[in-house]
């Protein structure tokens, strides 16, 4: 009896150890077609490009969508469906002159009609409200003849180009969320939730046909098991490697090294008891070893930064005010007993718990600041408590997070204007206010950056928050292909990556 | 006359259990802090946007008066939207549920197959008065967490001895064989700390057994140790088992959110932990109301079976 149920055991064992052996054949299906597998953390929240809310779709998607502009590896807006657009003088028109023979992902060719109807549908002027907060200020979008179109604005605002990325899809087409329709280089092929989305190629593309087929864009779940994902080969590129992991994958892969392209701090809400007062806040910068964070965080890897921008803005990002604050603990402790605090205080630091490198960050900060006397106690929240309570409530003492934009600066530069609601800081000052309308105004190339890098030194000069870095990003990358880019946005292109050969 | 009340109390209760968890499915949200209006305006949240979704989503209404309109929708098959993916609930769990399903079945399938001739050797072996070291790795196997299990399992299996490939998940929709193949180190994943339990648990039903009177009845009527391991104690020490099952079902279940976190596996589970994280409340109500019901069903049916195979089992029936 014993015996066989014994036998009955090892039998079964066998059978199912048998049966996984068998699964391995299929496995190398996808390599007789230029078909890649992309890992991505987050699964996408929308496949209608304008209702996109997430970054991470938005990476996506920039394989699929194009705007009348598109910004290429160095930031700059370069035109797409458009071939060429002018600003007039006085800021408040723009004119767009379209490609000849850019179609879509159907076969018809663009017109017009679709790209005023784009523009319409995010100034909420269709069947959505209004998508794009900077889109209010549109007047009217004209169509002169069949390849220009004009956008009147009530306003001036010379950095609205940066938006005008925004995706043409073609007017009266109802299935965009469901089956989108761009004129990117690859074209929507299936998408199943949680677990992939499917693009092939466009091979009537404008800009030259791309090298892959087909790119798989597959949702991992969990971080821990993607690793053992890579090592066995069922992924060929994945972004968000953290340092431990690039040091593990790196005899199989490339690492790429670029910037996330985001401003990562220490945000402290300035009406809060300790922190409005700005001796509290600089003892905060001085007390704060930046690299030190990077050596424990990131490896070594990321851009230090001194205030609310980062260096993938090319012209607007100052770098003058970088080295600001050299970590000084014992000016920090000579502040903090000029504030009245001199034993120190106690305060907490909100973390949403779905970023592990905010959350290190917070680690390395809490010993840090400990050394001069303050206790930091982190809370961690879901992401939709983060957005709650820190974001949109206000109410938090101090919070850690990475802030990302467009390539129009202002789009970070306003978030501590006084009275914007996304002031999240609670931050006031009136010079930055006056400085901030002026750059927004302004038509001069010089004078705005000259403007910007002023708005850069007032955060700096008065503490508004602890600014630390432009995180690094590294990406693993199969050693049978190349190409892969950085931009100084939140993409992933997929039409540059080739075969080595 | 009997087992016919029996079965309607059952359903009653069954229905009463149901109703119950849809409740605490749909108020629990409304506890904890987060809404779906947040997560989905994001970084562009407005006071104003805020305020015409939550109108266009019918939440400004009092949640009593939602429940009710959800409770309506869901009876006639309607589950509503997604707020996240636009789609309706409806089509997103019927895409997802054969995969935990399957994964659910072969993880049970495992565990009956193994545990229960494991537990009965276990009680054989007692009963010879061996050694009871086995105890000790149960315990031990059986506080293993299944997420560590899960990676270590997916190394040695995946990465040292290449029997699948980690992460190449295959669709039901495209082949089968292929997926079932791709969710059995998962399904050991699963079944593994329930072997162990459901073992311990045979083993312990049966070694209550040898104590008991029959067995010594048997015993001095001059039976042999192996006719009396069989026909008495295999028999009645299998029995309270089958409801042991009942119980590992939902144990199964819930092991199966973790293990698609893992492996990499697009299921109920995995919807259900993202929807979590969006506040996605109509995909987080439907697939917790799906998930209970599928236990309780199961449970109504081996309470069922159960009540067939001993019908001395009068559960409810007050005295008699």
């Amino acid at each position: 009896m014993k015996k066989k149920i014994l036998l009955l055991t090892l039998a079964l064992t066998i059978a199912l150890c048998g049966c996984t052996g068998g699964g391995n054949k299929g496995s190398s299906s996808s390599t007789d077609k230029k078909s890649i597998v992309v890992g991505i953390q987050q699964d996408l929240d929308s496949l209608d490009p304008h209702l996109v809310v997430a970054a991470g779709t938005r990476e996506v998607l920039f394989n699929v969508f194009e705007g009348l502009v598109k910004p290429d590896e160095n930031g700059v807006l370069v035109p797409a469906v458009a071939s060429e657009y002018k600003v007039s003088e006085d800021g408040k028109k723009y004119t767009f002159t379209l490609r000849e023979g850019v179609e879509f992902h159907n076969g018809k060719p663009v017109t017009a009609q679709d790209v005023k109807y784009s523009i319409e549908r995010n100034a909420g002027m269709h069947d959505q409200e209004l998508l794009i907060s900077r889109f209010a200020n549109i007047d009217s979008v004209n169509i002169v003849n069949d390849s220009t179109i004009e956008v009147i604005l009530k306003e001036a605002d010379t950095e609205l180009i940066a938006y005008m990325t925004v995706a043409i899809i073609p007017e009266d087409y109802k299935e965009q969320s469901s089956k989108p329709i761009g004129t990117g280089p690859f074209i929507f092929d299936s998408y199943e939730i949680d677990n992939k989305f499917v693009v092939k190629r466009n091979d009537k593309y404008w800009g030259g046909k791309p090298e892959l087929e087909e790119v798989v864009f597959k949702i991992v779940a969990n971080t821990d098991s993607v690793l053992l994902d890579l090592q066995a080969g069922s992924i060929d590129i994945y972004p968000y490697l953290t340092d431990d992991q690039a040091k593990e994958l790196s005899d199989k892969f490339n690492i790429e090294v670029g910037n996330t392209n985001l401003v990562q701090g220490i945000f402290l809400n300035n009406e809060n008891d300790y922190f409005k007062n700005e001796k509290v806040r600089k003892a905060m910068c001085y007390a704060i070893d930046k690299e030190e964070i990077q050596a424990m965080v990131s490896g070594g890897n990321g851009t230090l930064i001194g205030s609310f921008m980062f260096p993938g803005l090319g012209n607007y990002f100052n770098e003058e005010v970088i080295d600001d604050y050299e970590y000084n603990p014992e000016k920090a402790k000579e502040l903090l007993k000029e504030a009245g605090y001199a034993n120190g205080f106690e305060f907490k630091m909100t973390i949403p718990n779905n970023y592990q490198f905010h959350i290190s960050t917070g680690e390395v900060i809490v010993q840090q600041l400990k050394k001069v006397g303050i206790t930091v106690n982190i809370e961690l929240v879901d992401w939709s408590v983060w957005l709650n309570d820190v974001y949109t409530g206000r109410k938090f003492e101090a919070t850690i997070i990475g802030f990302d934009s467009t390539l129009a600066p202002n789009d970070l530069m306003r978030r501590f204007v006084s009275d914007n609601d996304k002031n999240m800081c609670n931050f006031v000052n009136a010079k930055y206010d006056d400085y901030y309308k002026m750059a927004v105004e302004t038509t001069d190339e010089n004078e705005k950056i000259e403007y910007y890098e002023e708005l850069q030194k007032i955060l700096s000069e008065d503490a508004a928050s602890v600014f630390i870095q432009d995180p690094p990003l590294l990406v693993a990358v199969s050693k049978e292909l190349e190409g892969y880019t950085f931009y100084p946005v939140y993409v992933q292109d997929m039409s540059k990556i080739k075969f080595v050969d | 006359m009997k087992s016919v009340l029996y079965i309607i109390r059952k359903i009653v209760s069954l229905i009463l259990t149901l109703l119950l968890v849809s409740v605490i499915a749909f108020f629990v949200y409304e506890i904890i802090p987060g809404d779906s209006v947040t997560s989905m305006l994001g970084t562009e949240y407005t006071e104003e946007r805020a305020e015409a979704l939550r109108e266009e989503l019918g939440y400004n209404k009092p949640i009593y008066e939602r429940y009710l309109i959800w409770l309506e929708n869901f009876v006639t098959g309607d589950m509503g939207e997604s707020v996240n993916y636009k789609m309706p609930v409806a089509d997103i769990i019927a895409d997802k549920l054969p995969v935990t399903l399957w994964l659910g079945l072969i993880s049970m399938l495992q565990i009956i197959i193994i545990s229960i001739p494991l537990g009965v050797w276990f009680a054989w072996r007692e009963h010879k008065g061996k050694g009871i070291f086995i105890e000790y790795f149960n315990q031990f196997v059986m506080s293993i967490p299944s997420f560590f299990l899960g990676i270590i399992i997916i190394y040695i299996f995946g990465n040292i001895l290449k029997l699948f490939t980690p992460g190449q998940y295959v669709d039901y929709k495209e082949n089968i064989v292929g997926f079932i193949l791709y969710l059995i180190p998962a399904t050991i994943t699963v079944a593994i700390s329930k072997i162990s339990m459901v073992a311990k648990f045979t083993r312990n039903s049966m070694v209550e057994q040898l104590q008991a009177d029959y067995v010594r009845t048997a015993r001095s009527k001059g039976a042999s140790e192996l006719r009396i391991f069989l026909h008495h104690i295999l028999r009645n020490g299998l029995t309270p088992v089958i409801t042991f099952l009942g119980m590992v079902v939902a144990e199964v279940m819930a092991g199966s959110i973790i293990v698609e976190q893992v492996f990499n596996i697009p299921g109920l589970g995995r919807t259900l932990v993202v929807a979590v994280g969006n506040r996605d409340l109509p995909i987080v109500q439907a697939i917790i109301v799906y998930m209970a019901a599928l236990v309780i069903i199961v449970n109504f049916f081996v309470d069922i079976v159960y009540k067939f195979i001993d019908p001395r089992i009068t559960i409810g029936m007050g005295r008699e």
